[in-house]
């Protein structure tokens, strides 16, 4: 490494060693309810938002067939999670309140609806092996790619999503729960035979061709 | 990013003017800090079960005699 590189990685080294102090000196402080509430929040912000951009990071660098991660790339998650904790605690205790959460019913439904399609189509390309996906220069199909953002897409989306959560009485909730759950062991049964002849299939693709 | 939701109302304020105590007494005496006091004022913030009997034990006053629900939040 040149010598600029050198003094730009000591800077961010005494950069990040100063965003940290002061990240662990709020983190572990244990002052009141209030500070706690919002660094509870700030947390869960700014953790989902670092993971997303790591994530997003690693997941392009899987495609263009790379795999050596700059250093300055770990510093900035780090850096990253303790301004953004930092940033929204600071404004959780002026007052202003960070929520990710969808109200309208039928956006939800229509995402889900569009994140259905988009597994099924990744899957089957996948297990098809579809050229128009495929991608030769990285470690990763695209359609893997679509599918694994896809999947974090959905678990992003459960919690965020309205609530469809009906108040029961006693009699309803117990019906309501063996409907459930007779619904659930069906559903299991043919995604445990769907599994299995997955498998079956990939051994005989294989083993016997 | 939205200004936080009031969740209750609260008579602090009223009882702090009675005894003409300002937000920050009232946080010493209670070892918590100010903005905590502020936010409870504003009922955009719910105290623990523990802190609100604390209040309510300073004051002397029965618990529902200083924070009042809003009708929202009960449902």
């Amino acid at each position: 490494m040149n010598s600029l590189g050198n003094i730009l990685l000591s800077m961010h080294a005494i950069y990040i060693t100063l965003i940290v102090s002061c990240f662990f000196v709020i983190l572990l402080s244990d002052e009141d309810e209030l500070h706690q509430y919002a660094i509870n929040k700030a947390l869960k912000l700014s953790v989902v938002l670092t993971i997303l951009s790591l994530l997003g990071y690693s997941f392009y660098m899987l495609a263009s067939g790379n795999k050596f991660i700059n250093i300055h790339v770990i510093l900035f998650g780090i850096e990253g999670l303790s301004i953004l904790t930092l940033l929204f605690y600071y404004l959780e205790l002026k007052g202003f309140s960070f929520t990710l959460k969808i109200k309208n019913k039928k956006i939800t439904n229509l995402l889900s609806t569009i994140s259905i399609i988009i597994s099924i189509l990744t899957t089957l390309s996948m297990i098809f092996r579809l050229k128009l996906l495929a991608n030769p220069k990285g470690f990763i199909r695209y359609d893997e790619l679509i599918l694994f953002i896809n999947f974090i897409f959905i678990s992003f989306m459960i919690p965020i999503s309205p609530k469809i959560k009906q108040k029961f009485t006693r009699e309803e909730y117990k019906k309501n729960e063996i409907y459930l759950k007779k619904n659930f062991n069906i559903f299991l049964l043919i995604y445990s035979l769907f599994i299995l002849s997955l498998i079956a299939y990939v051994i005989y693709r294989t083993v016997i061709l | 990013m939205a200004k936080r939701k009031k969740l209750f109302n609260t008579k602090i304020k009223v009882l702090r003017a009675e005894r003409d105590l300002t937000q920050e007494d009232l946080a010493i005496d209670l070892g918590i800090s100010r903005s905590t006091i502020l936010e409870i004022e504003r009922g955009t913030f719910n105290p623990s079960l523990k802190l609100a009997f604390t209040i309510a034990n300073y004051f002397d006053k029965d618990i529902n005699e200083i924070f009042e629900m809003l009708e929202e939040d009960e449902k």
